[in-house]
This record gives structure tokens, C-alpha cells and sequence, in this order.
């Protein structure tokens, strides 16, 4: 046995039954080293371990008072047995199902490929219960789509030699999963890191004395939550909650990267071989899975509705007063508005566009001269884009202050590199952010700016101003930057209506002067109107409004004021 | 033709642009940080600033890594050296 395959056995235990005195010594009459974990089992089951134990010192036992999940157990296990310096580990359910012939011939094909998963594929003796049966179907299907392939023969079985580094690798970023959607969340997040995958037979009985945990409806939902996440996983741009949650864990930027890009070829692909339904079919689920996971994305869709409602009155698409389920829609109209930007970029002959302010927009952009167009987090800028592409037009900049958005919006950019449309990414509205935008304008340029969120830096001084008769902050750079270089504002703001999209143009000012004696009333002046505009378009459609934090929260303390 | 930018005007401009009333460009050091603890600029100045920079001195941005802004924009020495290096036309006339 050469030093780079120090392999142990790992059995999870949760009251497998009888079965487990026969299944450990079955493992230990192997020779390799056996771990296991007792997951907060009864009393006949502790007393069974202990009994093995005392004959077997050897067996490295761990044990907690809880019932923490397979999933846990798994972890506990892997994580103990590449502390004790092992590289592989069997994992084997002690309930007796699996046939313990394969054990010698699974590390056989762990040690010639040392870098990979083996992974058993149940061959059945005997009855499955239905409740698996359909389980397994169902999974099978969604790890298929999930890894665009059908590299993992079976993404259920619990017979599986892991590679212990990239696993400890996987483990470091995030958590996995605790329960029985263990399993298969690891070998498809292991898959996309590019761990290869070797399939294996394995005999699975399902023994009379077996005691299975796999409850129908509960472990069922539950693989129904896993897929819907990690299909989410492939899908860029609405992560937001995650995102915050591995920013804290090392080489996240890389890892995102690369399973943005991921994502985004399956979208490609799903389209290309699927079309447009197959995305939006996918999308439901995203949108489901927001509104039922994202509390506070549900609460501040509510407040901005209510905001409207009691603001505008019934108007078409919000008659009455939003309740629960307004933010569904709400959530879906955001989910199924990346399709459309998707759309925009990959195949823009697909997006109709209506544009009544068509000429005056061309005319201004051949004019030369640099312009500032105000737009919002409504609706969808990147209809532009098939206007754009159709037209010929260059220098089209869309500033945008999240770095999430213009990652999303650059990788688009490299599967469709036929635009010649710039992303901006503004962190702050600094003398670098100013400078880099001023020379845009001066080469003539059109930048598109969302004007409705400040800055994320907090150091970025905002402005307050009534939106929805209630004061909200709103960004103080892009005023600023029209006064500074004496261009031309337009506001631009682009929704759906039925299936098409309007752009809808209108010329601010040819110039904006904000004297620095009397900015603020001269400021507040342009931020009314702005303002105004924006609900105009909000109460025109009243669910593509895509701020989904609260809007209306207190103004920070600002030093200078 | 350009010559070298001196501490001096540099704080010459921040005042004129900024309209600073209550400081005059010599009470500023030329080591002196322009914002927080300093001068006590704000980013939104530092936004004008960096703008009004920029047309006044015809500033060429090619090739500065935007990460090193904040070094050069830090206090009137360090930012004479990097409109020094990096303008394209001569000084304008201040009031």
C-alpha cells in the first residue's frame, strides 16, 4: 500500500437495528480501520456499540447526545479521519443494506484513482420502497440537469469512498448539508469542483431487520429544497443570500467565478437545446424558493407595495391593498426579468422593443456629445442593448454600484462578445469613480446610471428626498457629475408590458448647475422631479420595481451635515 | 507647455474648487491629509475634486490603476506629483 492511499472505513449510526453488530464486524474483518459515529442513538443501540467496542478496541467511536442528521455524522467522520491522517474514507450505512463484498474492490479503484469519488450504484436485491423509488427518480433527474451530465451513476447511494482532501477543501468554504440531502449535495458540489467521479456496483438489500430513517414526505421536500438550491447555485446574478454568506469564506471570488460562469453555460445550453420555457420553467422554482427562504426580501417587497398602494390607489396589476402573496409575484416578475436580460445578450432578434423617443435618442448619441441617462432599478436596462446591437451603437456605458451585477453583467458580455457596450463598477463615488466617469463624458459617451441607490461605501453622502410620500436616501454622484461636466441628463427607464418592452426617454436638462452655495435646495429641486418620474413609472409597473431592501431606511448619521 | 504642479497650487485649487471659505490654501500642509482626520474632505468633494482635476488639467487616465487613486488623492504632495504626472495641458488661471 503506497502513502498516498491511507483509506478508512466511516459508518454514520442512527438506531440502524440488529443489523449493526453484523455490518461493523463485517467491515472490521477487512482490516481497515473503522470509524464511527453515533448520532445520538437509544439505548439498545449505545449498548450494541459498547459491546463492540469492548470486544473491538481498536474501533474509533465518537458519539453525540443529538440527533444531528447523516449529513453531520458524515462530516464529523470525514473531518476525524483526515485528522488522523487518513487520504480516502469508505463511507458504509450500518444498517446492514450494503453488500460488504465491495469494500475491498472499491478501495482497489480508489487507489488507482486516487483523485476521484467512487461512487456506488445500488444493484437492488430484493423490494425498494416506494417512497425511494420515486425519491431516487426525482434526484437522478435534477443531478443530471445539475451537472450536465450523467457522470454520477447515483447521487443517493451512502457506499462512497471519498478523496479526503477536496472534500476538507469543500467543507472549508460552507457548510453541507446535515441531513439525508448529505449525500447528494457532496458529490454534486464535488462534481462541479471538478473531482472526478468513478461509478461502482454495489449490492443493496434492504434487509428485513433494517431499520430505514428516509421518511417519504419530509426527506422528499427536503431533496426537493436541495435541488432547488443547488440549481440556484447555477443560476447567476440572484444570489445575493449566499453570496453574503461565502464572501466571509477564502478564494470565494474564484469559486463564484467559475460557478457563475458554469451556470450560465447550462442557461446557454438549456436554452439553445430547450428554449426560452426551459428557463422560465427553472425560474418558478427560483422564484419560489426566494419567497419561501427570503424573509426580508418578502417584508420590504411589502413595504415598497404598500408604499404604492396607499400612495397611487387600485392601478392595473395591484387593484387591492398586497398581501401575502403579492410578493410572490412580485418575486417572480425579478426572477423571470433575468431571463429576459439573458435573452437581451444572447439573442436580442428576440426581444421586442418599443422605443416612441427612438430618433431623438440616435440623434443625441451622434451629436457627439457625452450624456448622462438617469435610470432606476426598474425594469431592465439591458432591453437597450438589443436597440443598441441593432443600431450599431457604441460607447453605451452602464454604471452600476454592485459588484454582483456587473460580475454578472461582464460574463454575459464573454459569451456574447458582439456588444461593444462597457459595464462601469462604481464602489464608491470617489476621485477615481468621478475621474473614470468624467472621461466617458468627454469622450462623448453615454453613461447609464441607476440613480435610486446610494453608494455601498458609507462614506458616500446621500440625499433625502419623499418617494412614495416617504423620505428615502438617494445617491448624490450622478447630480453632481452632470453639474461638474455640463452635459445633457436624460431619464431612461425601460419595463415590460405584456410581452413587449417600452423604452421610455425624456430630456431632463440640457445642463444641470449646482452652485456650491444653495446645492442642497437646488439639488432637492432635481431630486422631486426625479423622484416623481419614478413613480410614475412605478405605478406604470408597479412589480418591476427590483429593490428589494428596505428603501425607506432611517438616513445615516452624516458628518458634515 | 506643461511644467511641474506644486503643492501649492494644487491647495490653491482644492480651496477655489471646493469653495472653502474659512481656510486659506497656506494653512494646509503640504502633507496633510486632505480627508477625515485631516482636512476633513469628504468623498463627495473628493468626487468634485477628482472631476475638476481632471478638466482643468486635462487629465490622461490611461493606464492608472484605479486602486491607486486613493494613494495619490491622500495629501497636496502626492497629488501635485500625480496631476504633474499625468496632465495633458497647462495650469489653469485661478481667481
Amino acid at each position: 500500500m503506497n502513502a498516498s492511499f491511507r483509506p478508512c472505513l466511516v459508518v454514520p449510526v442512527f438506531n440502524p437495528g440488529p443489523a449493526l453488530t453484523r455490518t461493523v464486524e463485517g467491515l472490521l474483518s477487512t482490516g481497515y480501520p473503522v470509524l464511527l459515529q453515533d448520532d445520538g442513538s437509544d439505548a439498545p443501540t449505545q449498548a450494541a456499540l459498547s459491546d463492540l467496542k469492548r470486544v473491538h478496541p481498536e474501533l474509533d467511536l465518537g458519539r453525540w447526545e443529538v440527533n444531528q442528521g447523516k449529513g453531520a455524522a458524515v462530516v464529523a467522520l470525514l473531518r476525524r479521519a483526515a485528522a488522523m491522517g487518513f487520504t480516502h474514507a469508505l463511507q458504509v450505512d450500518a444498517d446492514g443494506q450494503h453488500g460488504l463484498e465491495a469494500v475491498p474492490r472499491f478501495l482497489a479503484l480508489g487507489e488507482a484513482n486516487p483523485a476521484a469519488v467512487i461512487a456506488g450504484v445500488p444493484r437492488y436485491e430484493g423490494t425498494v420502497p416506494a417512497a425511494r423509488r420515486y425519491g431516487r427518480l426525482f434526484t437522478h433527474a435534477w443531478v443530471h440537469f445539475e451537472t450536465l451530465s450523467f457522470a454520477i451513476g447515483d447521487s443517493l447511494c451512502g457506499f462512497r469512498l471519498y478523496p479526503l482532501r477536496p472534500v476538507m477543501r469543500l467543507l472549508e468554504r460552507g457548510p453541507l448539508p446535515a441531513r439525508m440531502d448529505f449525500d447528494t449535495a457532496a458529490i454534486v458540489r464535488l462534481a462541479w469542483e471538478g473531482v472526478p467521479i468513478v461509478n461502482a456496483p454495489v449490492t443493496v438489500i434492504y434487509p428485513e431487520d433494517g431499520i430505514s430513517h428516509f421518511r417519504m414526505v419530509k426527506d422528499n421536500l427536503r431533496l426537493t429544497r436541495l435541488h432547488t438550491g443547488l440549481v440556484l447555485r447555477m443560476i447567476p446574478g440572484l444570489l445575493r443570500r449566499r453570496r453574503a454568506r461565502r464572501a466571509s469564506a477564502p478564494h470565494w471570488s474564484k469559486v463564484q467565478e467559475r460557478g457563475t460562469t458554469f451556470g450560465l453555460k447550462v442557461c446557454l445550453w438549456t436554452y439553445q437545446i430547450l428554449g426560452v420555457w426551459a428557463l422560465r420553467f427553472v425560474t418558478e422554482f427560483v422564484a419560489a424558493y426566494f419567497f419561501l427562504t427570503g424573509r426580508a426580501t418578502r417584508k420590504a417587497s411589502r413595504a415598497y407595495l404598500t408604499r404604492l398602494f396607499e400612495q397611487r390607489g387600485p392601478i392595473p396589476g395591484l387593484t387591492s391593498r398586497p398581501g401575502f402573496f403579492t410578493a410572490y409575484r412580485h418575486l417572480r416578475t425579478f426572477a423571470q426579468s433575468y431571463v429576459d436580460r439573458f435573452l437581451a445578450w444572447v439573442d436580442a432578434g428576440k426581444i421586442s422593443v418599443d422605443f416612441p423617443d427612438e430618433a431623438a435618442f440616435l440623434a443625441q448619441r451622434a451629436s457627439g456629445r457625452g450624456a448622462i441617462f438617469l435610470s432606476a432599478h426598474l425594469g431592465n436596462l439591458d432591453m437597450l442593448r438589443g436597440v443598441g446591437a441593432a443600431r450599431g451603437l457604441k460607447g453605451l456605458n452602464a454604471v452600476l454600484d454592485s459588484e454582483h451585477a456587473a460580475r454578472f453583467l461582464a460574463l454575459l458580455q464573454r459569451i456574447n462578445p458582439d456588444y461593444d457596450a462597457q459595464v462601469i463598477h462604481v464602489k464608491d463615488a470617489g476621485p477615481d469613480t468621478a475621474m473614470v466617469l468624467a472621461d466617458h463624458i468627454e469622450k462623448g459617451e453615454g453613461l447609464f446610471i441607476l440613480a435610486d441607490r446610494p453608494p455601498s461605501a458609507e462614506n458616500g453622502r446621500v440625499l433625502r428626498a419623499p418617494f412614495l410620500g416617504h423620505e428615502a436616501d438617494f445617491p448624490m454622484g450622478p447630480w453632481l457629475l452632470a453639474h461638474l461636466l455640463q452635459c445633457p441628463v436624460y431619464l431612461f427607464f425601460c419595463v415590460k408590458e405584456g410581452k413587449r418592452h417600452t423604452i421610455r426617454m425624456e430630456l431632463f436638462a440640457e445642463r444641470l448647475d449646482l452652485p456650491r452655495k444653495g446645492r442642497e435646495a437646488a439639488l432637492a429641486g432635481h431630486l422631486a422631479r426625479y423622484a416623481a418620474a419614478l413613480e410614475e413609472g412605478c405605478a406604470r409597473a408597479p412589480f418591476q420595481w427590483f429593490n428589494f431592501y428596505d428603501f425607506w431606511r432611517e438616513a445615516a448619521p452624516d458628518k458634515k451635515a | 507647455m506643461v511644467q511641474d504642479i506644486s503643492p501649492a497650487e494644487i491647495k490653491r485649487f482644492i480651496v477655489a474648487t471646493l469653495d472653502l471659505e474659512d481656510t486659506k490654501p497656506e494653512d494646509i500642509g503640504d502633507d496633510e491629509p486632505l480627508f477625515a482626520d485631516g482636512l476633513g474632505l469628504d468623498s463627495i468633494d473628493a468626487f468634485e475634486l477628482g472631476i475638476a482635476l481632471k478638466k482643468a488639467y486635462r487629465l490622461d487616465l490611461e493606464g492608472a490603476a484605479q486602486a491607486s487613486f486613493a494613494h495619490h488623492f491622500r495629501t497636496p504632495s502626492t497629488l501635485a506629483a500625480f496631476v504633474t504626472a499625468r496632465q495633458s495641458q497647462p495650469a489653469p488661471e485661478l481667481p
